[in-house]
């Protein structure tokens, strides 16, 4: 009887923590489109606000994009001359190019832009007052639009090194490397890429500004959650 | 705002916030252009269709390539009503120059790597490929042939099964080798294995020395001294001796004749002495006729 009783228990608690669980993801989901909803209203945009909102896009630009422009480059470039060189000895040096632009751009730049601004922003905004709320309009946009620009520029850093580190400093390259990025970047990668980075730009914007004040950790731990799932939907949207 | 109270205010950060924004914007733009641009977008075309029996390898963004300058791409793969594939390709306008009437099509696929769609063209003064031409592609597939290599190898296994079987034919032929080489190592040797047993063998070797003593019996008969031999020999220098004979007498006959030729000469001016002489005593003795008591009178009196 005790036995029964005991595991009836366990049964309950486990329901409890699954429903929880998915009540808390609801939360979170709904919190982000409360968000963003309020961000992309025109009347949250008074002047303080939108005067807010640029001195934080400003502060987090100029704080975020040089180290992460000087780190992706320096990623690039390392893992450039890797593929060129294994590719050039296996004598695969057409594949070379078009494998670094899906690799880099495609997936990995994206994919470290979104976690270096969230690990960033989840150093910078936790609040000293834990009764407050994270949540702040300036930060989300402000997180938004790092995403994106670090990304952007990452990939275009990223694209121009790899041409360089397959062509050298040549422009006779230029039609063979425009013809390889026509065929790398078809209609569905395109689509993938850009779907995949604002989502990720939202899911860091939003996400750790909707966890509870008492909790910061919970935040993060979602926004990683979130962060795998876009990718491996990415992946899936693109390879199958 | 949690913190923003505490950082510093920024100078004209709204100013910079929408040129940020901006530059941004106009960087993701201009890299759609230019991926747009790269996917032949804006680039003129005209169509060309490639009819194959499979389309396996075949996708959209292919390159078609000339001398292995990439002049055209696959726009779309679709299934003809006849079973066929259709592949499209837009060949850039600038570079359909080099598509004739008379070129040719490939498509090649290899075992690593994609598959690679060419075209040759031998005559360029030919006239140019006109727009939405059809043309049938040749296959060329390195993959292709790994079940025909495969079907080959299989067909090889089971000859080579079949021949090496209990009742193969090949076998039977080892195993007669066999009993030949076991004949060879018996007393008669080769010749048991040639002709079968030993009898046979020792019939052969019985005719062997039969003939051996037959020939040395003609030797003792044409070779030893007094033999047949010596006197063909003889016989030999005699007709030597009779040939030289021979020769002198023909040395001797040829002076005759020598002579007999410088005879002849002379024998004309003989005859010629001989008829002088002869005129002179006809002529003398008609003188005489003349002359004498009982001349004739030979002349006619006519009445």
């Amino acid at each position: 009887m005790s036995q029964n009783r005991s595991s009836a228990s366990v049964q309950g608690s486990a329901l409890h923590k699954a429903s929880h669980r998915v009540s808390g993801l609801w939360q979170t989901l709904h919190a982000s489109a409360l968000l963003v909803a309020a961000a992309l209203s025109p009347a949250t945009y008074t002047p303080a606000m939108r005067h807010a909102v640029a001195a934080q896009i400003c502060r987090s630009s100029t704080r975020l994009i040089p180290v992460f422009v000087l780190l992706s480059t320096l990623l690039s470039v390392v893992l450039v001359h890797i593929v060129v060189v294994t590719a050039q000895s296996y004598g695969l040096s057409q594949f070379a190019l078009g494998m670094v632009i899906r690799v880099l751009v495609i997936e990995l730049l994206p994919l470290s832009a979104a976690l270096y601004v969230s690990l960033r922003a989840g150093m910078v905004s936790i609040p000293e007052d834990k009764s407050e709320s994270p949540a702040s309009i300036p930060d989300v946009v402000a997180n938004f639009f790092a995403v994106i620009s670090l990304a952007t520029l990452s990939a275009l850093l990223s694209l121009f090194f790899a041409y360089l580190g397959v062509y050298g400093f040549t422009p006779w390259g230029l039609s063979s490397f425009t013809r390889t990025i026509g065929q790398v970047f078809g209609p569905i990668a395109i689509m993938s890429l850009g779907l995949k980075s604002l989502l990720f730009a939202l899911a860091v914007a939003t996400i750790p500004a909707t966890a509870r004040p008492t909790r910061p950790g919970q935040g993060t731990a979602r926004l990683f959650m979130a962060l795998i799932a876009i990718e491996i939907l990415s992946l899936v949207a693109e390879f199958f | 705002m949690p913190d923003n109270d505490s950082s510093p205010p920024v100078a004209h950060a709204e100013f910079k916030a929408v040129t940020l924004l901006a530059a941004i914007v106009a960087l993701i733009c201009a890299f759609v252009l230019y991926v747009m641009a790269a996917r032949g977008v804006f680039e003129e075309t005209q169509r060309l269709i490639l009819l194959t029996d499979n389309s396996e390898g075949i996708k959209s963004g292919m390159d078609l390539t000339f001398s292995g300058f990439p002049i055209g791409r696959v726009n779309r793969v679709e299934l003809a009503a006849d079973g066929n594939v259709r592949v499209l390709i837009d060949v850039d306008r600038k570079d359909a120059h080099w598509l004739r009437t008379s070129s040719v099509f490939t498509m090649e696929r290899s075992l690593v790597g994609e598959t690679k769609i060419r075209a040759f063209t031998g005559i360029l003064s030919d006239p140019p490929l006109p727009d939405s031409a059809e043309r049938m592609a040749l296959r060329g597939d390195a993959s292709e042939q790994i079940p025909q290599v495969m079907n080959a190898m299989r067909t090889l296994l089971e000859n080579l099964q079949a021949m090496t079987s209990e009742n193969a034919p090949l076998n039977a032929s080892m195993r007669n080798v066999q009993s030949v080489t076991a004949r060879m190592q018996g007393k008669h040797g080769v010749l048991a294995g040639i002709l079968g047993n030993d009898e046979e063998a020792h019939k052969l070797i019985a005719a062997l020395e039969r003939t051996n003593a037959l020939l040395e019996k003609m030797d003792a008969r044409v070779f030893a001294k007094g033999g047949v031999m010596d006197d063909a020999q003889a016989t030999i220098k005699q007709v030597h001796e009779l040939l030289r004979e021979s020769r002198e007498s023909l040395k001797t006959l040829d002076t005759i004749l020598a002579n007999t030729q410088g005879a002849t000469t002379d024998l004309v001016s003989f005859r010629a002495e001989v008829e002088n002489s002869l005129r002179k005593t006809s002529q003398l003795i008609e003188e005489i006729n003349r002359k004498w008591p009982f001349s004739r009178d030979t002349e006619i009196k006519l009445p």
